[in-house]
């Protein structure tokens, strides 16, 4: 769950009902208050382009459609369009609220959750384990006792996805062998933040390829959150 | 008084519709399996089977779903798929598939209903088979984003010495590996191209005693005849070339 886009829907979601109200106070008696809202939902459909901006899916509302088909209801009662108008329209203009705040969940999101930052991405819990998917990881395999101390100790670094691939194959010593050869499971993210990530774990340990469902980053220590053998044992 | 005759006859037909609703969508109990002379009755029936068939073992993966391998008299080897349906058991599918593994989705949405699913002739060389779960490494770059995808590759051995049919259920820790790499397999609308770079898939490698690559002896024509629509994923095989052997 996202709180941050949770958080600024429902404050549109307040602003748009207390304008409503607002404007529903102008209103003569008797009111309706169902055709009001259903005024203000049938605004809300609109043609709209969609184009992807900064790693975000951008919806701009160019037709009001339902303003539109409000007017062709209601154009031969007398007085009955004067009178929803407004309702309509502040429902077409909702979708530039929406719009509006979709590019300030973003970078308060970043604020609160650092994309840079390992603990943005996972906390240690019970469940968390490493999984070997490659024939070059050690096994078994498990992680240390003392995780959510030293995945503090994570600083993320640059990568070369291009480098990563073709050492596997032209690099002697690193053929047949797999950089990250495990995965992590069981892992949550940090309270609230709603990102899914997948995070891969480096041979030695030491690194951390983390990837959402946008980018990639990569973080590295100069300790190994792996020990072999397993408590069983 | 009007007003209650309403109410009586809302609630009679609310409990009627209801009945109606819970006895439709209630999952039949499946009855007891055919026994092996219903499902020769079945099966000979079938255009391209010919009689006298054996039946060769009765193969349970849910209640609802059984496998049952079979041979023709002229060593043809054979796989049958039947459900449990309101009506009772009934066929599915069958076919003499001898070269290849099938990958069998009993549910969809659900990767836990995966089985793989083989029938193969008899075979001098060939007594073992590994299954593999494979993601093939790669990278890519779009604008300041770059993705480096690691290489994914386990397997499980299967043992043909002793039968040359089975099913085997997919194991535990694939599937949880599966749910933890797919967070890179969404956004196609900000990364389109990223459906061009297919993630994970399952293949298989027949091998001998001595562990080596050796190659599975087919018999002609390979078919699967389905008289109702089930989810078969794609396998291949995969020679030691492509396999990493550090």
């Amino acid at each position: 769950m996202n709180i941050v886009f949770l958080a600024s829907t429902i404050f549109c979601l307040g602003a748009i009902l207390y304008i409503g109200l607002k404007l529903a106070k102008k209103q003569p008696v008797p009111k309706n208050y169902l055709k009001l809202f259903i005024s203000i939902l049938l605004g809300v459909f609109s043609f709209t382009i969609e184009f992807p901006f900064r790693d975000t899916a951008v919806k701009i509302a160019i037709l009001p459609l339902g303003v539109w088909i409000l007017f062709m209801l209601l154009r031969k009662k007398e007085g009955a369009w004067e009178r929803y108008r407004k309702f309509a329209w502040l429902g077409f203009f909702s979708n530039y609220l929406f719009l509006v705040s979709s590019f300030l969940v973003t970078p308060i999101h970043q604020w609160i959750y650092p994309p840079e930052h390992l603990l943005t991405y996972m906390r240690a819990n019970d469940e968390i384990e490493v999984e070997a998917i490659h024939p070059s990881a050690t096994q078994p395999i498990q992680l240390i006792e003392n995780l959510q101390q030293s995945l503090k100790e994570f600083e993320s670094e640059t990568f070369n996805a291009e480098e990563f691939y073709y050492d596997a194959y032209f690099d002697e010593t690193l053929t047949n062998i797999e950089r990250f050869p495990y995965v992590m499971v069981g892992q949550l993210p940090k309270l609230g933040s709603g990102i899914k990530a997948s995070i891969y774990v480096e041979q030695d340990g030491k690194g951390l390829l983390v990837s959402t469902t946008k980018t990639q980053y990569y973080f590295r220590s100069e300790h190994s959150i792996l020990r072999e053998g397993n408590d069983e044992e | 008084m009007k007003n209650k005759k309403w109410v009586i006859v809302i609630v009679i037909v609310f409990i009627v519709g209801a009945g109606i609703v819970f006895l439709y969508y209630r999952e039949p109990t499946p009855t007891t399996f055919l026994n092996i002379e219903e499902m020769t009755e079945v099966l000979i029936k079938q255009q391209d089977i010919t009689a006298p068939i054996t039946i060769l073992d009765v193969l349970e993966l849910e209640k609802s779903y059984y496998i049952v391998p079979f041979k023709t008299d002229d060593e043809q080897r054979w796989m049958s798929h039947w459900i449990f349906e309101r009506s009772g058991w009934k066929l599915v599918g069958y076919g003499n598939k001898q070269s290849s593994l099938q990958l069998l989705q009993l549910h969809h949405n659900d990767p836990k209903s995966y089985y793989f699913v083989w029938h193969f002739p008899p075979q001098e060389e060939v007594t073992q088979m590994n299954i593999y779960f494979i993601q093939d490494r790669n990278y890519y770059i779009s604008g300041d984003n770059q993705f480096y995808i690691p290489r994914i590759q386990l397997h499980m051995n299967i043992d043909l010495t002793d039968s040359l049919y089975g099913v085997q259920k997919i194991p535990e820790n694939w599937l949880t590996i599966m749910a933890a790499i797919t967070p890179i397999e969404a956004d196609r609308f900000l990364m389109p191209m990223i459906e061009s770079f297919p993630s994970h898939n399952f293949a298989w490698q027949t091998l001998d005693e001595h562990n080596q690559e050796a190659h599975l002896e087919t018999g002609e024509s390979t078919f699967t005849h389905w008289l109702e629509s089930v989810d078969i994923h794609m396998t291949h095989v995969i020679y030691d070339d492509y396999l990493e052997k550090p």
